[in-house]
């Protein structure tokens, strides 16, 4: 099975967090990798990486600005400008719709990450 | 005053970094804060009670007008609504023990409950993490 480590430093007014960096590791037995574009559009769409039936981790960022709705959320979804990150690591997303993204930037946005899971 | 946050976040495949990783990312807000919030109302799980995040206010307690960054670090398994998410079982994100949600140059609010966390452990979790946010903008403010 392949191995991820997710490694997070963080500094808050250029002092080190306590307790961080954040190392998390874990063997899965499936991980994309994965970088797709989703068109501007006036709806949600279903984002891709397939094959996954439950999400363990979720590490992604984007080119533009979007809203992103996670494990079959149907109301306001989370906004991220350009370059936003989301991060979800030791989660359980098994929902028939596990992240829509709605891009009504203007722009074609590049969504680029990892997700890590299990096949059913 | 303003607070600038960093974040570098690195993922490896296997002792590989992960295409496209590492990244950097800063940000400048009007406040940021570290905390640790020791969950204190209930040792059962309860999928529908959930409380407000302290510090990411909301439209009936004082805080953050918005929230751009937050990180949250359970002890104990947690489901953790953003953005005003209409709680229904089963529904907000949920992160076990041990994990981590982190959110970095998002913009959530003004008004609802921003961010919020349920315990869904048999245990009183402690909840470890930082938001940072702006506060009401100079043309938000009510007049006298």
């Amino acid at each position: 099975m392949p191995v991820v480590t997710v490694r997070l430093f963080a500094e808050l007014d250029g002092r080190p967090i306590e307790d961080l960096p954040l190392t998390h590791t874990w063997a899965a037995p499936s991980v994309r990798a994965f970088s797709f574009i989703v068109d501007d559009a006036a709806a949600y769409q279903l984002a891709e990486v397939t094959a996954l039936d439950t999400w363990l981790a979720l590490v992604f960022y984007t080119s533009q600005a979007i809203t992103v709705r996670l494990n079959g959320q149907n109301d306001a979804g989370i906004p991220l400008k350009a370059g936003g990150v989301i991060a979800i690591v030791g989660t359980r997303i098994d929902t028939y719709t596990p992240w829509t993204i709605l891009n009504n930037s203007g722009q074609r946005a590049i969504i680029r990450g990892v997700a890590l899971g299990s096949i059913h | 005053m303003a607070a600038g946050v960093k974040i570098v976040m690195e993922v490896e495949i296997d002792g590989d970094m992960a295409p496209g990783f590492p990244i950097v990312r800063r940000l400048v807000t009007d406040e940021a804060q570290a905390f640790t919030w020791p969950w204190a109302l209930n040792a059962t799980p309860d999928p529908l009670t959930y409380i407000e995040v302290p510090g990411s206010g909301s439209a009936a307690t004082p805080g953050m007008r918005r929230i751009n960054a937050f990180l949250l670090r359970p002890t104990d398994t947690v489901r953790v609504a953003v953005n005003g998410q209409i709680v229904i079982e089963g529904a907000p994100v949920m992160i076990e023990a041990g994990g981590m949600m982190l959110m970095f140059d998002g913009e959530l609010g003004p008004g609802g409950t921003m961010l919020s966390v349920a315990n869904m452990s048999n245990s009183l979790p402690t909840i470890e993490g930082f938001i940072a946010g702006k506060h009401l903008a100079a043309e938000e403010i009510p007049c006298p």
